[in-house]
């Protein structure tokens, strides 16, 4: 469907629309109830069609990321921050 | 060339080649007013390349060098009333404003991913006459270079003239920009938004809540962004986004800007009064990035076997260019 040529203009800070992605919907998943109950009052938030959680579509970014951190060091960097274990989106 | 996969054996020759290059012009020009437009797109590709294949701190210093030949070659005033002399080149014209808007957009995203300040800003203060530098009517306070044409008619060798950023900013109709105009906009926002984040940041150390101006200026980005998420959406259809590496970046971009809102938000800790805005501001940031998931997973499936990345620079200068200078 898609050809070689297309993959080779990848914009170079697409990685970085990838890591806000990716940080979102970690950030997602490691909320507690409690936490979305003080941050929206109890409000429902979105859920992944997938199943609970945004698991499937964390993988869908950092797989894209590992496939461009050959050829992309801010690939490579945005994946290493999101692979730590202590990882923790930092909205302030 | 030097990020192309056929081309990796050469790849450090032709940058540290380059390089060389552009730091002995540097050495030998001491007047101030001469700058060529291939030098600057010279370092706008030793920036990208750096970037990608070497330390983030030698592209960041790179980019800043960018940025000032870009200032000291007036390329934030290409189409201003007394540049419009009507005998230049439309392809130099348009070639110098697509140089603008790719360091514009570079200067936005390094500031997306370290939260350093922005060198390229829109409010450009310029006197007409160093000697009428204090005359209101002579000042200008916008960006003077028009919004780069569609790629189609610049390669055809007609470019079409554009509008200028604050006015596609400003108009409320849902206009058609190429996928480089349109990501200009889209960054603009994203810069809009930063520096929305940070006096946000102030204003809650000050008065300790969220203003009345915060929601103001939260709700026009957010409108503005929609606008133009609405504009995307209508005319084109994902495949050609995938298809088109600008129009996904784009997309990806746009998508990512309403993460960003929704974060400041959450950022500013907002009261319970605020709690259904938080909610609907975090539900829309959660389809966002599920819609980002949903692009990087396209873009992962294209093949990769000889792949490699190359800038999204339209107005890349073979290397004799660069020479010639």
């Amino acid at each position: 469907m898609y050809s070689v040529a297309d993959a080779e203009k990848a914009h170079i800070f697409l990685p970085l629309t990838m890591f806000f992605g990716a940080s979102c919907l970690t950030a997602q998943n490691n909320r507690t109830t409690d936490d979305i109950e003080a941050i929206t009052g109890g409000f429902r938030l979105l859920e992944s069609n997938g199943g609970p959680g945004f698991g499937g579509e964390i993988q869908s970014c950092l797989e894209a990321l590992r496939k461009m951190q050959s050829f992309n060091n801010l690939a490579k960097d945005h994946l290493g921050i999101l692979e730590r274990q202590d990882f923790m989106p930092d909205y302030r | 060339m030097a990020l192309s996969s056929q081309f990796e054996n050469f790849r450090d020759t032709l940058y540290n080649e380059t390089r060389q290059m552009l730091e002995v012009l540097d050495l030998c020009e001491d007047d101030m007013g001469v700058v060529h437009i291939e030098q600057v797109q010279a370092w706008l590709l030793i920036t990208h390349y750096e970037f990608a294949r070497a330390n983030y701190r030698r592209a960041w210093v790179s980019a800043g060098r960018t940025f000032r030949l870009v200032q000291l070659a007036k390329l934030h005033e290409v189409d201003s009333p007394e540049n419009i002399l009507g005998n230049e080149d439309p392809i130099l014209l348009e070639e110098k404003r697509r140089t603008f808007w790719v360091a514009y957009c570079l200067d936005r995203f390094i500031c997306m991913e370290s939260r350093w300040p922005l060198t390229l800003i829109e409010e450009v203060v310029r006197a007409i006459s160093p000697i009428y530098h204090t005359d209101q009517a002579n000042v200008s306070l916008q960006i003077c270079t028009r919004l780069p044409s569609p790629e189609l008619a610049f390669q055809g060798g007609h470019p079409i003239q554009l509008c200028f950023l604050s006015e596609a900013i400003a108009s409320n109709d849902h206009a058609l920009f190429s996928p480089l105009a349109e990501c200009a906009i889209l960054v603009t926002i994203c810069g809009r938004a930063m520096s929305h984040s940070q006096v946000s940041k102030v204003e809650k150390a000050a008065y300790g809540n969220a203003s009345l101006d915060f929601w103001l200026r939260h709700e026009w980005l957010d409108g503005m962004l929609n606008k133009r998420l609405d504009a995307l959406t209508v005319t084109y259809p994902v495949v050609s986004a995938v298809a088109d590496s600008m129009l996904l970046f784009a997309f990806m971009l746009a998508q990512t800007t309403v993460v960003y809102l929704a974060n400041i938000i959450e950022g500013l800790g907002a009261g319970t009064q605020y709690q259904p805005a938080v909610a609907e501001y975090q539900k829309r940031a959660m389809r966002a990035a599920t819609e980002i998931a949903r692009l990087s997973k396209a873009h992962e499936q294209i093949g990769y076997i000889k792949v490699s990345n190359r800038i999204l620079t339209p107005t890349a200068p073979p290397l004799a260019v660069v020479q010639r200078c």
